[in-house]
């Protein structure tokens, strides 16, 4: 899977999981932009990326991530 | 025992290797026992004497799920001094209306000392520069506070205030519960016989520490009564919910409590899971509007894992009790009732009859022993019989001492030791069922709604998004009586005419009152508090604007 493609995944599913216009996201999108994001959606949010891409991420690494592109990048290193 | 840090210093000199705490996180496990907890929370307490804190003062604890809160809690406890937890900055939440609203509530409590992590140290020193010289990250284990250790608790009386607990709300507007040793013991001694426990009972647990039912059932009994407690990090519970079960089947624990949202996260998560519960006594349900479908959703889930619906208790609780009011009792499923709405609206509890609409309610049990609960007409001078509605009155052994520095607030919340909750419920076969907040109940053309029954329907209609809009009853003068707006947010296939449409005839085919006008505002426009449930002070204001023809969106 190519950065772009989980780019894509991970921008779609924000977008579903938020109601939330997929074009405004971008990679330093973060959580404060969307509304709804809370720590709870978040953990949810996660899971569903996870199921997409199929790999689970490490959780404290997926708590370091202060924006979209960090979270992108995280899963492409995983996909590794 | 008179006071918390007597019942900790018995348990350091009779069981100073039992485990009180361990705590699993992604990077590894942190353990403390008795007799460590028991000294490393003596040399916090030197430590905070050696900045000058003392008797009487507030220390404010911000620090991500550590033992460190444990030691710092007790080590302020220890001089008398006052401890209160506050939820660290999050990274999903707006920064500056965070740090406002904290300016805004620190103002008044006015803390000596803030103990934090060094990264929340460090965030404080730039968003709250005031409180920047009294901000400190404090390691426990560090050697220069061995100098300052202290060699035994100073001495505390069982009346002195031994904590303060946040209640929910916008942070601003967050009353501070003042708790005493005294009411603190006696909540626990009761509410352990409450839960048949024992000196091996061990606890599950993701909650965060700063609401009651984390800082009561995860700290304070434990610690009280001399138990072990194996937690996660709740932002790891909520991406791993399996983990709970992992830790609860590894530990054998024995109790768990958990809000509604979580038994229903659990369910809905369940992937074949094969683990063995049968260790747990009980799962207690509390914190927020507790639904059977959702026990049921839960107990259908797990059956083959050891869960009964007898293990699932439900529990009316609140921080100005300390805890605990009521319960199911320990051998029985809680119950439930099918009523009519019609009878409720009218503040009567009449069952229901087929064909009519229907509302089903959960008991939240028995009071426990020592506590009152009766049900006060409006002007809280009489008393209702059994099946009669009104606002919940609670006389026991652990109400409040008042609120922190809101004395307008104590006036209408305890009176000759009564705690006028304003919540609404019923008594029914001396079982207490509780319908919602009494500053949540509608009267519309002389009927009474709380505003949740509303909202439920609201959240079911096609184009409002869930859990995103609230109800409100506006007086009308042309025609005498309040008639029903709403608030809500879209999503994104949502289309304001079609909602508004749907949720009028929905609401009046179900509960037989017109909804007069719907508002749709901005996604994220709604306020909420840290703990999810609606600011409807907030929410009113934004539905004001509208009312005054003021578009907000």
């Amino acid at each position: 899977m190519t950065r772009d493609e989980i780019a894509n995944i991970v921008k779609t599913t924000i977008a579903e999981e938020f109601s939330y216009d997929k074009e405004k996201i971008s990679e330093q999108t973060v959580a404060a932009d969307v509304p709804g994001w809370d720590s709870f959606s978040h953990g949810v949010l996660i899971m569903q990326i996870e199921s997409e891409v199929k790999v689970e991420l490490p959780v404290d690494k997926i708590m370091e991530a202060a924006n979209v592109g960090e979270l992108i990048d995280l899963i492409n290193t995983e996909l590794k | 025992m008179s006071t918390i840090v007597e019942a900790l210093a018995h348990h350091a000199e009779n069981n100073p290797g039992k485990l009180f705490i361990n705590i699993n996180k992604p990077q590894g496990s942190q353990c403390l026992n008795f007799g460590d907890f028991y000294s490393k929370s003596l040399k916090f307490a030197g430590f905070l004497k050696s900045k000058g804190v003392g008797r009487g003062d507030i220390v404010l604890i911000v620090h991500p799920m550590d033992t460190l809160l444990h030691i710092a809690f007790a080590g302020s406890m220890m001089i008398g001094a006052i401890p209160s937890l506050m939820p660290a900055e999050n990274a999903k939440q707006d920064k500056q209306k965070f740090y406002d609203n904290h300016r805004a509530l620190y103002s008044l409590i006015a803390p000596s000392m803030i103990v934090a992590s060094a990264e929340i140290r460090d965030q404080y020193r730039e968003n709250l520069p005031d409180y920047g010289d009294i901000t400190h990250a404090v390691d426990p284990d560090d050697p220069a506070l061995d100098g300052v250790a202290l060699t035994e608790p100073e001495a505390v009386s069982g009346s002195d205030v031994a904590f303060i607990q946040h209640s929910s709300g916008t942070t601003a507007n967050k009353k501070g519960v003042m708790l005493s040793h005294e009411k603190v013991l006696a909540q626990v001694a009761i509410y352990q016989d409450a839960l048949d426990m024992d000196d091996n009972s061990v606890i599950a647990t993701w909650l965060p520490l700063y609401h009651d039912m984390g800082l009561i059932t995860n700290f304070m009994l434990p610690l009280i009564r001399g138990l072990t407690v194996h937690a996660m990090d709740n932002f790891e519970w909520v991406m791993r919910p399996v983990k709970l079960f992992d830790m609860i089947e590894r530990e054998k624990a024995n109790y768990c409590w958990l809000p509604n949202f979580a038994f229903s996260h659990l369910a809905q998560r369940a992937r074949d899971w094969k683990h063995d519960l049968s260790s747990m006594k009980y799962w207690v349900n509390c914190s927020e509007v507790c639904r059977p479908e959702t026990h049921a959703q839960f107990v259908k889930a797990f059956a083959d894992n050891g869960v009964t619906e007898e293990s699932l208790k439900v529990c009316y609780a609140m921080a100005e009790t300390v805890f605990a009011v009521s319960q199911t009792p320990l051998k029985t499923a809680a119950r439930s009732l099918d009523l009519d709405q019609e009878g409720l609206d009218r503040r009567e509890v009449v069952p229901a009859t087929p064909g009519k609409p229907t509302a089903r309610v959960f008991s939240c049990g028995v009071p426990l022993s020592g506590y009152t609960v009766t049900i006060v007409d409006d002007r809280r001078e009489n008393t209702l019989p059994e099946g009669r509605i009104g606002e919940i009155a609670i006389k026991g052994p652990s109400t409040f001492e008042g609120y922190y520095k809101r004395p307008e607030l104590n006036e209408n919340a305890i009176v000759d030791g009564v705690y006028f909750s304003r919540d609404m419920g019923f008594m029914k076969d001396g079982e207490l069922y509780v319908l919602g907040r009494k500053d949540d109940m509608l009267i519309l053309y002389g009927r009474n709604f709380f505003a949740q029954e509303i909202e439920v329907i609201l959240n079911d209609t096609a184009g409002i998004k869930p859990g995103r809009c609230g109800a409100f009853g506006v007086y009308s003068e042309r025609m005498g009586t309040n008639e029903l707006y709403a608030l809500a947010e879209l999503t994104d296939d949502g289309d304001a005419e079609t909602a508004e449409r749907d949720a009028r005839a929905r609401i009046s085919e179900q509960l037989g009152v017109g909804l007069r006008r719907l508002f749709v505002v901005e996604k994220g426009a709604l306020h909420k508090s840290t703990s999810g449930k609606q600011n409807r002070h907030l929410n009113r204001l934004i539905l004001d604007k509208f009312l005054q023809g003021e578009n907000i969106a």
